[in-house]
């Protein structure tokens, strides 16, 4: 009679990766910001869209860069795809494309 | 540098009979005339990020908005375009003038309303990544 116990640490280990990468990642994020409010028109008063594109926490080693808050400049999405109105003036696609070299050079520098 | 990507997109929309049997001709660049008839598509680069090898351009990677919008007070219509657009364009094929595809395939959604006045507009599709060498 025999036993077979398997212990997977796969897991742990990509928890322990999350971890270690968190801060590149972040990093990564403050800087798509940065190039997307360089991107963007001010926007109308007061609440103006290019102050309002910030980085939020959603997880480990995940962050969203997002434009706008519900009740201050909504529109961001609306200047990013275009209305009926207005042609599209991507900001965020674009800081996104831009930074992905650069983002996975972070996050392999952090798990070296 | 997207005039040869823009007429390949437009020829791959406008040669799809599942597209136009929904919005006819009706698929603009950018911005649709100001009396353009509802529903239609409307599409744009978003980003264009080229990578270089030994000083020359050895690909380019184009995102591409494609979306539908229309005036109506459900989105179904809008998103039956999306659909439409989305299986001519998914992983298809194109002709690029002096480029090879490499891929086209989708990154993401485009989902929103437009309220404008006492009308509410409806705004489908998605963003597709065009990698050209």
């Amino acid at each position: 009679m025999s036993a077979r116990v398997t212990y997977n640490r796969l897991p742990e280990i990509a928890a322990e990766i999350a971890l270690k990468v968190d801060p590149a990642v972040k990093a990564a994020a403050a800087k798509i910001a940065e190039d997307a409010a360089s991107k963007v028109a001010l926007g109308p008063a007061p609440e103006h869209l290019r102050d309002e594109i910030h980085v939020e926490r959603r997880g480990k080693a995940k962050y969203a860069v997002v434009a706008g808050e519900a009740s201050g400049a909504f529109y961001g999405h609306m200047v990013e795809h275009g209305t009926t109105h207005s042609a599209p003036h991507p900001f965020l696609v674009p800081a996104l494309a831009e930074n992905v070299v650069e983002t996975v050079r972070l996050v392999e520098e952090a798990i070296k | 540098m997207s005039l040869a990507s823009r007429q390949g997109l437009y020829s791959k929309l406008t040669g799809t009979s599942a597209i136009t049997a929904l919005v006819s001709t009706r698929i603009y660049h950018g911005q649709a005339p100001p009396d353009a008839t509802f529903p239609y598509i409307i599409f744009h680069k978003q980003a264009g990020v080229p990578t270089y090898a030994l000083r020359s351009e050895a690909f380019k990677a184009e995102t591409w908005m494609v979306k539908a919008v229309d005036r109506n007070s459900t989105s179904n219509t809008s998103e039956a375009i999306a659909e439409a657009v989305d299986a001519a364009l998914n992983e298809a094929t194109i002709t690029v003038s002096g480029k090879t595809v490499a891929d086209l395939i989708r990154t993401g959604d485009v989902d929103y309303l437009e309220n404008s006045g006492d009308q509410t507009y409806r705004h489908n599709g998605g963003l597709y990544r065009l990698t050209l060498t």
